[in-house]
C-alpha cells in the first residue's frame, strides 16, 4: 500500500487542456483528463484559489511486450485564481468520459445594478 | 466597507506559485507527437492498443480493419458557445496502425472508459507461437 502511494508521487506533473466558457448566468471550466475516474479527482477551493488535482489509472501494459508508449501515468494539476464574479458556494462539478465540467455561477449580489440617483 | 481587496492578488501564494512553475521539470514535455497519443503491447495471444480520446463520443469514432491495418477515424466537436480560453484540441484526427500480424477480425473488441479507448485485438491461430515436440 504504501508502495503504491510513493508510485503515485512520482507521476510527472502536467496541466491538462482547459477550456472556459461563458454561458448565460455561469462559467464553465472544461478540463481534458483521460484516464481518471471520480475516485483520483480532487477538487478544492482556498481562498480565492481553486485546485484541481487528479491522478491517472491507465490500463497496464504489465506482463506484456511493450511497442509504443506516446503518453504515461501522470498527475494533473491546474490552478485558477477565481473572482468575487464567482458564487464560490455553488461550484458544481461533473466528471464524465474523462472530461471535467465546472459550472461556476456568477454571483447574484454581482449582477448589474442600477443605483438611482436622488435630487437633492 | 466600500471596497473590497478580496480581489487583489494573494502575493505570499503567488510567489510560491511562481517557484513551482520555475522547478517544474521542462523535460515533460506536452507537445503531441500525433493525435490521439497511443501505447502498443502485444502479448503471444493479443494486440493492445490504449488511446487517448477524453470527451469523445463513442459515435464519432469510426474504427475500421482493413487488410493489416487498423484504422481510427473521428472528430472532436467544437461547441457553438463563447471561449473564454481554448485550449481543448478540436477537429478531425485519424490515426493508421500496421499489423505486422494477422488478427481475428470478427474479434476484436474495443471499449471506452474514462476517456480511454482500448482496443483488444486478438492474433489469428497460425502466427501465434507454437511449441514443437522433437522427437528423439
Amino acid at each position: 500500500m504504501a508502495e503504491e502511494i510513493v508510485k503515485k508521487e512520482e507521476y510527472p506533473k502536467v496541466q491538462p487542456f482547459t477550456d472556459i466558457i461563458h454561458k448565460d448566468d455561469s462559467y464553465y471550466i472544461v478540463m481534458d483528463l483521460p484516464g481518471v475516474s471520480k475516485d483520483n479527482l480532487n477538487i478544492s477551493v482556498e481562498k480565492d484559489v481553486l485546485t484541481i488535482e487528479a491522478t491517472t489509472n491507465y490500463p497496464s501494459f504489465e506482463g506484456k511486450n511493450i511497442l509504443r508508449t506516446e503518453f504515461g501515468n501522470v498527475k494533473y494539476v491546474r490552478q485558477f485564481t477565481l473572482s468575487d464574479a464567482v458564487d464560490r458556494e455553488k461550484i458544481g462539478a461533473n466528471l464524465k468520459n474523462g472530461v471535467l465540467t465546472l459550472t461556476l455561477p456568477k454571483a447574484e449580489k454581482l449582477q448589474p445594478k442600477k443605483i438611482e440617483i436622488q435630487a437633492a | 466597507m466600500v471596497l473590497d481587496f478580496n480581489t487583489l492578488y494573494d502575493i505570499p501564494r503567488t510567489i510560491e506559485k511562481f517557484f513551482d512553475e520555475i522547478w517544474s521539470p521542462l523535460e515533460i514535455s506536452q507537445r503531441r507527437l500525433a493525435y490521439p497519443p497511443m501505447n502498443i503491447a502485444e502479448d503471444d495471444n493479443n494486440i493492445y492498443v490504449v488511446m487517448e480520446l477524453p470527451g469523445v463520443d463513442v459515435k464519432d469514432i469510426d474504427l475500421t480493419v482493413a487488410d493489416k491495418s487498423l484504422i481510427l477515424k473521428g472528430e472532436r466537436k467544437v461547441e457553438d458557445v463563447e471561449y473564454i480560453r481554448q485550449e481543448r484540441p478540436t477537429g478531425y484526427f485519424q490515426r493508421i496502425i500496421n499489423l505486422n500480424v494477422d488478427v481475428i477480425r470478427d474479434n476484436i473488441k474495443a471499449k471506452m472508459k474514462d476517456g480511454v479507448l482500448e482496443i483488444v485485438l486478438p492474433k489469428a491461430e497460425e502466427v501465434k507461437p507454437k511449441k514443437i515436440q522433437i522427437e528423439s
